[in-house]
């Protein structure tokens, strides 16, 4: 599979998370593209949505976290760390997260 | 009204019926699959346990999580380390997802990415 099928297909996996208004994508399972700061960025970008995005970011990150695998995309499932460390750090900038 | 237009009409009504219902039960929720979902997002593992299991856990001092309760009828979920977890005898791995593994569980024991 290309990276370009491989990106597709990630891509149409996260619909749903993608969808929302305001949302960012950060990040990718190509290593050279994920960039040390995009944690940070994240964090800046996250903290100007209005709440109730916040919360619709928080509420499909869990989605994303509990996502199967599918046929012919990546197995969503080795991401699991990943989006549960970037929602307790986003849950940490955000005081009114709960 | 023919009835063909009848039985499309009662289709129609029917359907908004379920998708109303449908509403109320995700309005009347107050974001429980949310902190399910949450509760979920932390765990990289999830085992099925006995109720008695699920008691001692308790009793040791790993707290009950209280999304839990808000379900109805409640599911017993707890965290506990790995460790602990090894030393009960009959407990069966099940995916951490919200499918039908998890809810036909007497109880779940979640072991976290990482610990707190």
């Amino acid at each position: 599979m290309t990276f370009r099928d491989r990106l597709l297909a990630t891509l149409r996996a996260i619909r749903p998370v993608l969808e929302v208004p305001g949302i960012m994508v950060v990040g990718s399972e190509v290593p050279n593209l994920l960039q040390p700061d995009d944690a940070e960025e994240l964090g800046i970008l996250y903290r100007a949505l209005r709440a109730d995005l916040r919360h619709a970011v928080l509420s499909n990150m869990t989605v994303l976290s509990l996502l199967g695998p599918r046929p012919g995309m990546p197995d969503p499932r080795a991401q699991r760390q990943r989006v549960s460390d970037a929602l307790s750090r986003l849950e940490r900038q955000d005081p009114q997260a709960t | 009204m023919s009835e063909s237009l009848a039985r499309r009409a009662r289709q129609v009504r029917s359907r908004a019926a379920v998708r109303a219902w449908e509403y109320r039960q995700r309005n009347l929720s107050k974001g429980v699959w949310f902190r399910l979902r949450r509760v979920l997002a932390e765990a990289k593992e999830a085992w099925a346990i006995g109720p008695e299991s699920f008691d001692a856990l308790v009793a040791e001092g790993y707290p009950r999580e209280a999304v839990g309760d808000e379900l109805s009828p409640p599911r017993r979920i707890v965290f506990a380390s790995a460790d602990r977890l090894a030393r009960i005898e009959g407990r069966w791995a099940i995916p951490v997802s919200l499918a039908a593994d998890f809810f036909d569980a007497p109880a779940v024991a979640l072991v976290r990415f990482r610990t707190r």
